[in-house]
């Protein structure tokens, strides 16, 4: 298979792989940033010229906006590999992050919020200086707008427009009802969210919400580069630089560069929820018309091109508690459209039991938190849930190959998460994530993540988080696939 | 007016003014039980809402201390039920986490904590109540307006503390669930006898044994006949750990809103 995509794209042009990536810093791309930096910095420099002074007594009120307004983090992570793989040789990553968080409000209804970050890895997973505007480079970048909006406050609606977060359902491990946002595959385990350009109003009726978020145009979620250790085929000889060698795609075809939804009315994303309290229960309702942020790949003659797939997801979530119990479960029906994938209904059910502090104290703990979540599109979380995957249509479009790799992970699977807190500077959590497969295929097979891990506050500035990451399975199972990735990890984080 | 009318109406003023203490000087005189103390209390010192901060001083066995900063939210509803939010403040790692309650007559209370991390509030369990809130002394439980139809209170005599004279009441659990949910198997109060305000707390274990002590300093008269402390150490004899709270600033009964507890207030960070 060769590739010929690389960055960003321009829809149906096929161009020869160039690992120097000219497009990854092009020139249109920098001089958008260029604008983009210049404008945040105007924003950050006016509300520090035209915003209130501090009182009186504050020698330097620069300083003390900044120590009202501006709170930092530094993260520095080590993740020790046990093992070399063929795509990657290095066993050892390390990684930087500067980040801050810029907090201003003004003339009472106005919040203005903003997360500048800048980040540098020893796996080059961070290449370029910026990202473009709607972050479709599938490398990350050094500096990186995470979050950064406006938001108006009105009596009982708030409005947002910018880079945001959705945290929709109810579920700890795994929430089908949320798509909006897309995720960074770059290091699996970690699968951090990316924010995305969008507007948001919510409306809140006594004990009730109701939010739709309208997103303009569409982000896709970063992939495992095709070097990667990570990649999902990470023994692959095949030289392109693409995450898309575990789809199947034969060996002779050409690979083109993604195809992404264009930048028109009808590519517009949108999203509603609404949201009610009862009598101990809350309740959500959620609608999502938009793009799954994974690609799946059109084979035709000997070309394959990934293309993402537009989908209407229907959800629902609930949660309630009862005695020491707190009971989730959230399910959602995702429709694919003209049969290019698999429409499923993934369902969530879990549960978190909170341990007693007369019971653990004894043991010499605070608290032990147990979280067990079950999910059935096949798929368990254990906080504890289940997770369980129901196939509603299969994909009937033969120029389709689906990739599934991270998408559909859970299809029968118990996820859970055990927290001993022995006191207020120790925790130690033991997460499991068990793919079960009663009838074992080429395809299925039980396969297993486990993550050990060991929390440490040196004071309440710096904190450290240790432990393993460890996968069993099959060679071609979800989690299997790499277990020459067991590795331990080390990140410091300090708070300014 | 004429002065036998004045003397006709000051002598009235003389008989309501003693009709009016009279309840007060019975019970004086032939010892208030437990619960009328109780009550006493709770008529003098309720508020219809209150805001107020905090710093939270954390001190370790071997004196190591950290501080948080808390804003509280207090309000009364028509229903005489209580709504909470606890909002943190600083340091870093923990600013923005949020405790939403609303307690409930018939049912379990309702309670949602925000962890800034997740994005999103999460239900709780409010029965996990005798379990400590955030790394402090103070059990859910402790943070909670005192409940006095699930409590039997027995007053035991009468002490000195810090040169005040003070009732000495008992509180046990009397309802099932009570006694279930509770972490104490008995609590005992040291009120005032001048201000009716409880200044010292004993808290007993299931098995019986003292397990944290609290005492209430630098006490003030806020408004009306309303008293707080500003200080309250909280003590883990076992953990041989402590809590101190502080409170930096107070209002009472200047309005605060039931939108401010509300599940969009709490996640607003």
């Amino acid at each position: 298979m060769r590739e010929d995509q690389n960055h960003h794209e321009n829809p149906g042009l096929a161009r020869p792989l160039d690992k120097k990536a000219v497009d990854l810093n092009g020139e249109n791309s920098v001089y958008k940033w260029v604008i983009m930096s210049a404008f945040f910095a105007a924003l950050i420099f006016s509300l520090l010229v035209f915003l209130p002074p501090a009182s009186a007594e504050d020698e330097n009120p620069a300083h003390q906006w900044f120590k009202d307004h501006v709170k930092g983090t530094l993260l520095y992570k080590n993740f020790a590999h046990f093992q070399t793989t063929e795509a990657e040789q290095r066993t050892v990553r390390q990684e930087g992050i500067l980040r801050l968080e810029v907090d201003q409000t003004f003339q009472e209804n106005w919040r203005f919020f903003l997360v500048p970050q800048w980040k540098a890895d020893t796996a080059n997973y961070t290449a370029s200086p910026f990202q473009d505007f709607r972050d479709t480079y599938l490398r990350d970048s050094y500096f990186y707008l995470k979050e950064g909006y406006l938001k108006y406050r009105g009596d009982n609606f708030d409005v947002a427009v910018g880079k945001q977060f959705y945290t929709w359902g109810t579920a700890d491990g795994f929430n089908p009802t949320d798509n909006l946002n897309p995720r960074d595959y770059h290091d699996v385990p970690d699968r951090e969210k990316l924010g995305i350009f969008s507007f948001a109003a919510t409306y809140y009726p006594p004990d009730a919400s109701l939010t739709l978020v309208v997103v303009p145009f569409f982000t896709p979620s970063r992939l495992p580069l095709a070097h990667s250790r990570w990649s999902p085929n990470p023994n692959s000889k095949s030289s392109d630089d693409s995450a898309f060698g575990a789809l199947g795609v034969p060996a002779d075809t050409t690979a083109r560069r993604r195809e992404m939804p264009g930048k028109r009315l009808d590519k517009v994303q949108v999203g509603l929820r609404a949201k009610q309290t009862f009598s101990g229960w809350d309740v959500a309702l959620s609608y999502f018309d938009g793009y799954n942020t994974q690609p799946v790949v059109r084979v035709a003659d000997t070309v394959a091109r990934p293309r993402f797939n537009r989908m209407h997801v229907i959800g629902a979530d609930f949660t309630t508690t009862s005695g020491k119990f707190e009971y989730h479960g959230e399910w959602a029906a995702r429709l694919y459209e003209s049969g290019r994938a698999t429409s499923v209904l993934p369902i969530v059910l879990g549960g978190m039991y909170t341990m007693d502090y007369d019971w653990v104290k004894d043991l010499g703990l605070d608290q032990i938190l147990w979280n067990l979540e079950y999910v059935r599109e096949d798929q368990i979380l254990w906080n504890l849930e289940y997770v369980r995957e129901i196939t509603l249509r299969k994909k009937f479009n033969d120029q389709y190959r689906e990739s599934g790799v991270f998408d559909r992970p859970f299809q029968n699977s118990i996820l859970t998460r055990l927290t001993f807190k022995v006191d207020e500077n120790n925790e130690l959590y033991t997460s499991i994530n068990w793919n079960i497969h009663y009838h074992r295929t080429d395809h299925h097979h039980d396969n297993w993540l486990v993550q050990p891990k060991f929390m440490h506050k040196f004071s309440d500035s710096l904190k450290v988080e240790a432990g393993w990451e460890l996968f069993w399975g099959a060679q071609n199972s979800f989690w299997g696939k790499w277990k020459r990735n067991d590795r331990t990890f080390a990140k410091f984080t300090y708070f300014f | 007016m004429n002065h036998a009318h004045m003397l006709r109406l000051s002598r009235w003023g003389v008989i309501a003014a003693l009709a009016a203490f009279v309840p007060w000087l019975s019970l004086a005189g032939e010892q208030m039980t437990g619960r009328q103390i109780m009550d006493k209390q709770k008529q003098l010192h309720e508020s219809k809402d209150e805001e107020f901060r905090q710093d939270m001083l954390l001190i370790d066995r071997n004196g190591n201390t950290s501080k948080r900063e808390v804003e509280n939210f207090y309000l009364k509803t028509p229903d005489k039920l209580t709504k909470t939010m606890i909002i943190f403040l600083s340091p870093a790692d923990v600013r923005g986490t949020g405790l939403l309650t609303w307690e409930q007559k018939t049912r379990e209370d309702d309670q949602w904590l925000y962890l800034p991390a997740s994005g999103k509030e999460r239900r709780i369990a409010a029965s996990g109540k005798k379990n400590k809130f955030m790394g402090t002394d103070f059990a859910y439980e402790d943070l909670r307006p005192e409940n006095l139809d699930t409590h039997t209170y027995n007053l035991l005599g009468s002490e000195v503390v810090g040169g005040q004279d003070c009732y000495v009441v008992e509180a046990l659990p009397s309802t099932d669930q009570e006694k279930s949910e509770s972490g104490y198997a008995k609590r005992k109060f040291w009120i005032r006898k001048d201000i009716f305000y409880t200044i010292k707390k004993e808290f007993y274990n299931k098995q019986g044994q003292l397990e944290k002590i609290s005492v209430d300093e630098e006490l003030g008269n806020v408004s009306g006949p309303m008293w707080r402390s500003k200080k309250v150490t909280m003590e883990d004899l076992k953990a041989k750990h402590k809590t101190t709270t502080i409170t930096t600033e107070r209002k009472i009964d200047k309005g605060v809103p039931d939108s401010k507890f509300t599940l969009r207030e709490l996640t607003k960070k």
